[in-house]
């Protein structure tokens, strides 16, 4: 669908359809590609690029948790 | 018809300041302390989550009221190197014991007393196997229901 489109069917307006449709390329949401002059968006029909995306801010999450644990036991053993 | 391309593993780089031995121990043996407590999948609050410190050692958690929920199992156990564990969990939030992606973690030196983590979280395809149901799951609230509830707000300001 291009940006006009979905702007259509929704009650905001194109450039804010734009930023959000930018939101959900970001987060692997949305595949992008250009024809002709206009952007055309589909929801990534493996939505494998989402669930990796998914795993790449679980990781960050859990080996954050992770460092600050194994920082906080060594200051209590020492 | 697409032609599907193989999605890059996960890396993580971490750095701690503590021996390899001691990020090694953190790491496998006190996982409940830092595995983070939304992420689970289980019904029941979380009570532990355990990794069996030995080459197929089970990977599991348990909750609150004793019933337990595996993750994987250990594949290779080299402490305090490196580990790979198997993740079993499929794309749409269940164990299931014919899928299997692997994680591999390699604790380096780094300093007089500091430790380099390298996570790595392959073999991303494998969740593409099924990809219908993991949508299913993707869409539900353990995946990106919470996103897209806020993405369908934010278009409604």
């Amino acid at each position: 669908m291009a940006v006009g489109e979905i702007a259509r069917e929704l009650p905001v307006s194109r450039p804010a359809v734009s930023q959000h449709l930018a939101v959900l390329k970001a987060a692997g949401l949305v595949i992008d590609r250009a024809e002709g002059a206009r952007r055309v968006y589909r929801v990534d029909a493996a939505g494998l690029t989402v669930l990796r995306a998914w795993l790449d801010r679980f990781w960050d999450g859990a080996l954050g948790a992770f460092k600050a644990e194994a920082e906080r036991s060594l200051n209590e053993d020492n | 018809m697409t032609a599907i391309q193989t999605p890059a593993p996960v890396q993580k780089t971490v750095r701690v300041a503590v021996s390899p031995q001691k990020a090694f121990e953190v790491f496998t043996a006190r996982m409940s302390k830092w595995w983070l407590a939304d992420h689970s999948i289980m019904k029941v609050p979380r009570e532990s989550v355990v990794l069996e410190p030995r080459q197929g050692g089970r990977w599991y958690e348990r909750g609150v009221d004793g019933s337990e929920c595996t993750w994987g199992y250990v594949i290779t156990w080299e402490p305090p190197k490196r580990i790979v564990l198997a993740w079993q969990i499929d794309g749409t939030w269940q164990y299931n014991d014919k899928f299997v992606t692997e994680v591999e973690v390699r604790f380096t030196p780094d300093g007089s007393n500091g430790t380099r983590v390298d996570l790595e979280h392959r073999n991303m395809e494998r969740f593409g196997e099924g990809a219908e149901s993991m949508r299913a799951g993707l869409d539900g609230t353990m995946g990106w229901g919470q996103e897209l509830e806020s993405f369908a707000a934010a278009t409604r300001s």
